[in-house]
C-alpha cells in the first residue's frame, strides 16, 4: 500500500531549525575555551541566538502532531527503543541548558533582570532574589559549554538517528545519516553566526571581525568538506546494499529528487559556498595574505550553506519517504 | 451515531507552510472542536480491556445489490445499519457477501436518495423538482395513466422493470392495467442463452455442479468479476481442488487469470470453436453413444453439420492453434461427464451468440453430463414453490400487438423475455402504434439501452415518464415524475423461495424519507387506476401473510429466524425429461426449423472490425452491478471510473502513453476518456467498463465519473432470440 | 472461527493468494466494520502483474496490519501507544496516541493509516472486537474466494496450523526483521 507525504515541510523545519541551534550552541561553547577569550563576542552571538530555532521548530513540530494538545504526553515515559522518545527528553535538556547559557551570556544590563534566590538552603533566603553572581556567571559559561556541547551534538545527530533507524525506508536506512545531519547542523550553525555577524559586523571594529570570521569560515571549510566525505560513501554503500537501498538512489539519481539534491544540497549547499571560502582562505592557506573576506561574500557563503542545509533536510525527509522495501523479481 | 461511510477529512492543518505565525498563535486558531473525537467505530484498545461487539439487533433479509439476492444479516445499532454479514444459512451467500453486498450501507445512506415524491418543474433533464406529496403524485400520475388509456388504449403505457422480488406485483398492474408492453433487460442480458436452452433442453438454465467438476469451458462468462456470490465461491473452490478451467475471452479477465487455460479468442469466434468441438468430439467417438441414443433427437444431423467445422477450420477464424482446440475437445470429453460446458449468462455479444449458445448445450449434452456429478443439473428454477397467492380477478384480454415485436417479428422470442430494445425503437418509430407513456420501476433504460441519445429522443415522444426508483439516477432525471422507493433494507417485499427454502426480505430499519415500498406504491397506484382489486392486500405485513398461510409459520417467527424450509420441498423433476416438443433434448429443433431457422448450430460469421478499428469490449467488476452501484461512495472509492484498456502496440501507433485522455467513437457517438495501456487484451479489442458517465446531476458522487458505453453501442438485434449484439460495436480511438 | 483451548493464542492470518479474485469485499467489509474513514484503507489486496500477451498472469495477495512479533512501530513510538498484546495483536492505545505518525514511517508495509478527524495513527486491529467475542475478522468472514485464512498458530487442530503444515509459506519482506504474522502459502 503506498503512502502519501505524512511528514511534510514543518518536519522539514524542526530538523533544520534544530540542527541550527545545534550547531550554534557547538561553535559558541567552542568559541567559549578557544583562543582564549579572542572569540567572546563569537560565543556570546552564538548563545544569545542558539535557544530560538529549535524552539521555533519544536513549535512547528508540535502544531504538526494529530493531536497537538496531547504532546506532553512524550515526557510521562521513556521508550529507549524510540529515537522519538530519546529525542523528545534530549531536545528538552537542550533547550533548558540553551536558555540557561543564554541567560549567562546576557550583556550585564540584560543579564541582572535575572533574579535568582540568593540562597537554596532556607526559607528566608529562597524570598530574596538577587542578580546572578559574577563568578557564577563565568563559571557558568564554561560549566554549561561543556556539559551542553556534547548534548548539542547529541541533537545534532538525534535528527539523523531518527530517520536513520528506519529499515522501512531504505533511503534513510544508513549509519551515514546521522554523521550527514550533524555536520550539516553544524555548518548551518556556524553560517548563521556567520551570517548574523556579517550583518551586525558594521558595528564592531573590523580587527575584532577577522579572527572571527577567520574561524567561522574555517571551521565551516572543514564541515562542508567532512560532508562531501559523508556523501561519496553514502552513495557507494547504498548502491552496493540490498537491491531497495540501491533502487532508493534512484530518487536523486534521475528520480523526482535529482534536481534538489544536486543543485540544493550539492552545488548550492557545498561547492560554491566552499568554493566560496577557498576562495577567502587561499592567501592564508599559502601563507602570504591576509582573509580574503568581504562582507558581502561572507553573507553570500553563509546564505548559500543555509539553504543548502534546508535542501538536505528537505530532500531527506521527502525522498525517504518515497523510498520503499521492494518485493524480489524471482517469487 | 454518525454515517457509517467517513468522508476523508480535509488534511490541509499539515500540508499548510505554517510558518506566518508561530506556534502558539497556530494552536489558538481553528483547532479541531474536540481533541478527544474518535472515529465512529473505533474502540480503546485500553491495556488489556477489550470492548464488545457492538449492535442492538440483527435482522435477517435480503441483499438487492444484484438478481443473486444473497441472504443477509443487517447489524442495527440505534435504529442505524451498522453492518451488513452474509446469512449463513442462504444458499447464495453462504455467510459470506461480496463488495457490493458489503457496500449495502452506503446504498442506505447515499445523501443523494430520493426521499420525496418529486413532480418535473421544467424541461426534461433540467434537474428542476417540485417535491409534492404521495397523494398529488399518485392522483396525478394515475390521471395521467387514465387518460393515456382512455385516449390511446392501455398499450399506449409501457411498463419496464428489471428482475426484481417484487416483479408478480408489477406484472401484476401491467397486466391489470391491460397493457402488453413490458419491458425487461433480459434481451440485454441472456436471451440467446435462454432460447438456446428452452429450445434444447425446454429449461431456461440449467444448474451446475462444480463439487463434482473436473474440466469446465466458460466461453466469456467472468465468473470471477461478474460475482454470482455462491457460484463464484463454487468456482474458486473447483479451482483450488484442481479442476481445469478453460476460459475464453479476447480478454484477460480475473476469471481467465485464475482459469488453468486462457484463450484469447477473437471476438465472434466462439462459434467456431465449439463447432469445432462438436466435430472432435463426433468424429472422434469421444460422445456418449448411450446417451446420446436414449436422451437426444436430431444427432445425425448435427453430425453433418460439423462434418467441415474442423479444428483447423477454427483455427483460422478464432486465432487459436488447431492443435490447442482438439486437445480441449478430447480433455473435455475425457472427463465428461464430470464436465460442463458453462451456458453462461449475459450473451449479447453477437448475433451469432444465439448459435454459440445452441453448440454449447448441445456440447453438453452430447457427452452425457445430464444430471451426472459435475455437470448440468435439472432446475427447478424460480418457483412459488407453495406459497400462498393473493386472490385477484382475472386480468383483461389483450389484444394490442407488443411494441417489443414479439411474436409478430421475433416467433420465438418468449412473451417473458421480450426484445427491449424494440420497445424503444418503435416508439420512435411510432410502429405498429405510437407509444405515449413509459412507467420504470427499478431499472435505468436511459443507460441500458445502447445508443443513449435514441433513448432520450424516444422519450421526447412521450407524454408521460413515471419512474420509481431509491436514487435519481439518469433515467429518473428525464422522467416527469419520480417516486421514491424504500431500499431494500427499509422494506418487505414478496416473499421468495430458493432450494426449497423460504427467506424473508424485511426491513432492517424505518425507511428514510417519505421513501415507500414498492408494494405500497402499486397498490395505492393500482387503487387510483381503478384496479383496487387486483391488489388484495392491506399492507406489506398483510401481503406476506397471505404467501405464509398455507405453510406452518407465522410472519413474526420468519423474521426472527430469516427462512423457512418447505416441508415437501418441491424438487425439481428428478430424472431424465425435458420440457420439449419430443420430451427429449432436442440437438436438432424442429420449433427452429418450422420458424425458418436452421434448426442445428450453424457458421454464421461475425462482422470483421473495419481497418484501423476496435472491437468494443464490456464486462463487469467486482464492486459493481450494471449501472446501478455507482454513487455509492464505498464501491465509488474503490472502482471510480473506467479507463479504456488497449494493448501497447495499437497505443504505440497512436502515440499513447498510459493514462493519455482519448476519443472513443463508433457510430453512434463518441466519448472522451483516458487510456490504460496493458497486455492483457489482444491488439485488435478495447474494453471498457459499462455503467460510467452517468449526467444525473443529482448522482453527486457519480456524475461525470469515467464514459459511457451507452453513448457508443449501437442497437443489433437477433431475429431468433432477440439479444441484443453489443460487443458488434466497434470503435475508432484517437488521442484527444 | 477461531476457537482456542489455550490460555494464551498467537493469532495469524494464512492467505491463499490462488483463490484471491481482487473483489475487495474484504476491504469495504473492513471499511464498515471499523469506520475507516474514505480514502484510508485498513486492507488491502497486491497486484502482481507479469508477462507479455498472450502469455500473462495476475496474482493476487491479500494484506493488512501483518501483526508482527517485532514491531517496527511498537519499537519507535514514543509514547508507547502502540503495543504488543500476549496473543500476538499490535494495538493502538488512542488516549496515548499524539498523532506524530513516526509509526507509520517505520511500518514497512505501510499498513498504517493517520485518521484526521480524530488527529491518531489506526490500523488493522485483526477485528480485536470480534475475536474477543469469539467471531473471526470482518475480511475472514467475507472473503467470497475463501483466500483469507485466520486462526491461533498455538492450536495444532486450528486451520491455520494444518494449512502451514501442508504447504509452503512466505512472508512478505522478511529482511525487515519484523517477524509479520500474516503467511502467504504456495504449492
Amino acid at each position: 500500500m503506498t503512502q502519501q507525504m505524512e511528514w511534510g515541510l514543518l518536519v522539514v523545519i524542526y530538523l533544520y531549525t534544530a540542527g541550527i541551534s545545534a550547531g550554534l550552541f557547538a561553535i559558541s561553547g567552542l568559541a567559549t575555551y578557544l583562543g582564549g577569550g579572542r572569540y567572546r563576542r563569537l560565543a556570546r552571538l552564538g548563545a544569545l541566538l542558539a535557544p530560538w530555532p529549535i524552539m521555533l521548530g519544536l513549535a512547528m513540530l508540535v502544531f504538526d502532531l494529530g493531536r497537538p494538545l496531547y504532546f506532553w504526553l512524550l515526557f510521562t515515559t521513556l521508550q529507549y527503543t524510540s529515537p522519538m522518545s530519546i529525542g523528545s527528553w534530549l531536545l528538552t535538556l537542550f533547550v533548558v541548558i540553551a536558555l540557561a547559557y543564554l541567560v549567562v551570556w546576557l550583556p550585564q544590563p540584560l543579564r541582572n533582570l535575572v533574579r535568582l534566590p540568593a540562597a537554596w538552603s532556607d526559607l528566608t533566603a529562597l524570598r530574596r532574589w538577587q542578580p546572578l553572581d559574577e563568578r557564577l556567571v563565568r563559571r557558568g559559561r564554561g560549566i554549561l559549554a561543556a556539559v551542553g556541547f556534547p548534548i548539542a551534538l547529541g541533537v545534532g545527530m538525534y535528527t539523523g538517528v531518527l530517520l536513520g533507524a528506519i529499515p522501512a525506508r531504505p533511503f534513510w536506512n544508513t549509519p551515514m545519516v546521522a554523521q550527514l545531519f550533524l555536520f550539516s547542523a553544524l555548518s548551518t550553525g556556524v553560517a548563521f553566526l556567520l551570517l548574523v555577524a556579517a550583518l551586525i559586523g558594521r558595528w564592531v571594529d573590523r580587527e575584532a571581525l577577522r579572527h572571527e570570521r577567520h574561524l567561522l569560515i574555517s571551521v565551516d571549510a572543514v564541515l562542508i568538506v567532512l560532508e562531501i566525505f559523508l556523501i561519496i560513501p553514502f552513495f557507494l554503500h547504498q548502491s552496493l546494499n540490498t537491491w531497495s537501498a540501491a533502487a532508493s538512489l534512484q530518487l536523486v539519481l534521475g528520480g523526482p529528487y535529482t534536481a534538489p539534491f544536486w543543485g540544493g544540497v550539492i552545488v548550492v549547499g557545498l561547492l560554491a559556498p566552499l568554493a566560496i571560502e577557498g576562495y577567502e582562505l587561499f592567501p592564508l592557506i599559502l601563507k602570504e595574505g591576509a582573509l580574503k573576506y568581504s562582507r558581502l561574500l561572507g553573507i553570500i557563503s553563509s546564505l548559500l550553506v543555509l539553504v543548502g542545509g534546508f535542501f538536505l533536510r528537505y530532500v531527506f525527509v521527502y525522498a525517504g519517504q518515497a523510498s520503499h522495501l521492494l518485493p524480489v523479481i524471482a517469487r | 451515531m454518525a454515517d457509517p461511510v467517513r468522508k476523508a477529512q480535509s488534511i490541509s492543518r499539515r500540508r499548510f507552510l505554517g510558518l506566518a505565525v508561530g506556534a502558539a498563535a497556530a494552536l489558538a486558531l481553528g483547532r479541531r472542536a474536540t481533541a478527544d473525537a474518535r472515529p465512529a467505530a473505533v474502540f480503546r484498545a485500553r491495556r488489556g480491556e477489550a470492548p464488545p461487539v457492538v449492535f442492538d439487533r440483527a435482522v435477517y433479509s435480503l441483499c438487492e445489490q444484484c438478481v443473486w439476492r444473497c441472504g443477509l444479516v443487517a447489524k442495527v445499532k440505534d435504529d442505524r445499519v451498522v453492518k451488513l454479514d452474509g446469512n449463513p444459512y442462504h444458499p447464495h451467500s453462504n455467510g459470506m457477501l461480496c463488495p457490493r453486498g458489503q457496500a449495502g450501507v452506503a446504498t442506505l445512506y447515499d445523501p443523494d436518495r430520493l426521499l420525496y415524491p418529486l413532480i418535473r418543474a421544467g424541461e426534461r433533464g433540467s434537474g428542476q423538482w417540485r417535491r409534492v406529496t404521495w397523494e398529488e403524485a399518485l392522483d396525478y400520475v394515475a390521471q395521467r395513466m387514465l387518460e393515456i388509456k382512455a385516449q390511446y388504449g392501455p398499450e399506449a403505457m409501457i411498463f419496464s422493470t428489471t428482475h426484481n422480488l417484487i416483479q408478480t406485483q408489477f406484472e401484476n398492474l401491467l397486466k391489470a392495467f391491460g397493457s402488453p408492453n413490458y419491458g425487461t433487460q433480459r434481451s440485454l442480458c441472456f436471451n440467446s442463452m435462454i432460447v438456446a436452452n428452452l429450445l434444447t433442453y425446454g429449461l431456461e438454465e440449467p444448474g451446475r455442479d462444480y463439487s463434482a467438476a473436473q474440466y469446465i469451458i466458460y466461453t466469456g462468462r467472468n465468473m470471477l468479476e461478474a460475482i454470482s456470490n455462491s457460484e463464484t465461491q463454487a468456482l474458486v473452490a473447483a479451482i483450488a481442488r484442481g479442476a481445469k478451467v478453460v476460459v475464453l475471452d479476447p480478454r484477460f479477465t480475473k476469471s481467465a487469470a485464475k482459469a488453468t487455460e486462457w484463450l484469447p479468442i477473437k471476438p465472434g469466434t466462439d462459434l467456431a470453436f465449439h463447432l469445432a468441438l462438436l466435430h472432435e468430439i463426433i468424429y472422434n467417438d469421444l460422445y456418449d453413444h448411450d446417451f446420446v441414443e436414449r436422451f437426444t433427437v436430431g444427432f445425425e444431423e448435427v453430425k453433418e453439420a460439423v462434418r467441415d467445422t474442423t479444428p483447423e477450420w477454427a483455427a483460422t477464424k478464432t486465432g487459436i492453434e488447431a492443435a490447442t482446440i482438439r486437445r480441449i475437445a478430447r480433455e473435455f470429453a475425457l472427463a465428461a461427464p464430470h464436465a460442463f460446458a458453462h451456458p453462461n449468462w449475459r450473451t449479447s455479444n453477437f448475433l451469432n451468440s444465439f448459435q454459440t449458445e445452441r453448440a454449447i448445450a448441445i456440447l453438453n449434452a452430447i457427452v452425457g453430463n445430464w444430471g451426472q456429478p459435475g455437470g448440468l443439473q435439472p432446475a427447478a428454477g424460480e418457483e412459488a414453490g407453495g406459497l400462498g397467492a393473493i386472490p385477484q380477478p382475472p386480468y383483461p384480454r389483450v389484444t394490442a400487438l407488443r411494441l417489443d415485436g414479439v411474436p409478430w417479428k421475433y416467433p420465438l422470442v418468449p412473451l417473458k423475455l421480450g426484445v427491449f430494445q424494440e420497445i424503444r425503437d418503435n416508439v420512435l418509430r411510432g410502429e405498429p402504434y405510437q407509444a405515449h407513456g413509459w412507467f420504470i420501476y427499478r431499472q435505468n433504460p436511459v443507460n441500458s439501452l445502447p445508443e443513449r441519445r435514441k433513448t432520450l429522443e424516444a422519450f421526447s415522444k412521450l407524454d408521460l415518464i413515471v419512474t420509481i426508483d431509491i436514487s435519481m439516477n439518469d433515467t429518473a432525471w428525464f422522467s416527469d415524475v419520480v417516486l421514491p422507493e424504500a431500499t431494500y433494507l427499509e422494506r418487505y417485499d414478496p416473499l421468495t423461495v430458493v432450494d426449497g427454502m423460504v427467506f424473508i426480505r424485511q426491513p432492517a430499519v424505518a425507511p428514510q424519507g417519505e421513501s415507500r415500498s414498492g408494494l405500497w406504491i402499486f397498490k395505492q397506484l393500482g387503487e387510483r387506476l381503478g384496479l383496487g382489486d387486483y391488489f388484495q392486500y392491506t399492507d406489506e405485513e398483510d401481503y406476506l401473510r397471505q404467501q405464509l398461510k398455507p405453510l406452518g409459520i407465522t410472519l413474526e417467527e420468519l423474521k426472527q429466524r430469516g427462512f423457512y424450509r418447505l416441508p415437501d420441498a418441491h424438487a425439481a423433476s428428478e430424472g431424465l425429461s425435458w420440457n420439449t416438443a419430443s420430451g427429449k433434448i432436442e440437438l436438432a429443433s424442429e420449433v427452429l426449423r418450422n420458424a425458418g431457422f436452421p434448426a442445428v448450430p450453424t457458421w454464421q460469421a461475425p462482422p470483421e472490425a473495419p481497418e484501423g478499428q476496435f472491437y468494443l469490449l464490456t464486462g463487469k467488476v467486482a464492486q459493481h452491478t450494471q449501472f446501478a452501484t455507482h454513487n455509492n461512495r464505498l464501491l465509488h472509492e474503490r472502482a471510480p471510473d473506467n479507463p479504456l484498456w488497449m494493448h501497447p502496440e495499437p497505443a504505440a501507433a497512436r502515440g499513447l502513453v498510459d493514462g493519455d485522455e482519448v476519443w472513443v467513437e463508433s457510430a453512434a457517438g463518441r466519448v472522451k476518456t483516458r487510456v490504460h495501456i496493458t497486455q492483457r487484451i489482444r491488439p485488435d479489442c478495447v474494453y471498457m467498463t459499462p455503467g460510467f458517465g452517468h449526467v444525473s446531476k443529482a448522482w453527486r458522487t457519480a456524475y461525470g465519473a469515467g464514459a459511457s458505453d451507452s453513448d457508443l453501442h449501437l442497437t443489433f438485434t437477433d431475429p431468433i432470440s432477440g439479444s441484443q449484439a453489443l460487443t458488434q460495436t466497434t470503435v475508432k480511438v484517437t488521442k484527444a | 472461527m477461531p476457537a482456542t483451548n489455550r490460555p494464551t493464542p498467537r493469532w495469524v492470518f494464512v492467505m491463499e493468494p490462488k483463490r484471491c479474485i481482487d473483489c475487495e469485499a474484504c476491504m469495504i467489509a473492513c471499511t464498515v466494520e471499523n469506520g475507516v474513514p474514505l480514502g484510508h484503507h485498513r486492507n488491502w489486496i497486491g497486484h502482481q502483474e507479469k508477462g507479455v500477451f498472450p502469455h500473462v498472469s495476475v496474482l493476487f495477495t491479500p494484506e493488512n496490519c501483518h501483526h508482527c512479533t517485532n514491531p517496527p512501530c511498537e519499537r519507535v513510538c514514543p509514547t508507547g501507544a502502540t503495543y504488543r498484546r500476549e496473543d500476538g495483536l499490535v494495538l493502538i492505545d488512542y488516549d496515548r496516541c499524539i498523532g506524530c505518525r513516526y509509526c507509520m514511517q517505520a511500518c514497512p508495509y505501510d499498513a498504517r493509516y493517520f485518521d484526521e478527524e480524530s488527529g491518531v495513527v489506526d490500523k488493522c486491529t485483526f477485528c480485536v472486537h470480534r475475536l474477543d467475542a469469539g467471531l473471526p475478522p470482518a475480511c475472514v468472514e467475507t472473503c467470497v474466494g475463501g483466500s483469507r485464512h485466520f486462526g491461533d498458530l498455538n492450536d495444532p487442530e486450528s486451520e491455520v496450523s494444518k494449512l502451514l503444515a501442508r504447504h509452503r509459506a512466505y512472508t512478505i519482506y522478511p529482511e525487515a526483521g519484523s517477524g509479520p504474522a500474516i503467511y502467504y502459502i504456495t504449492e
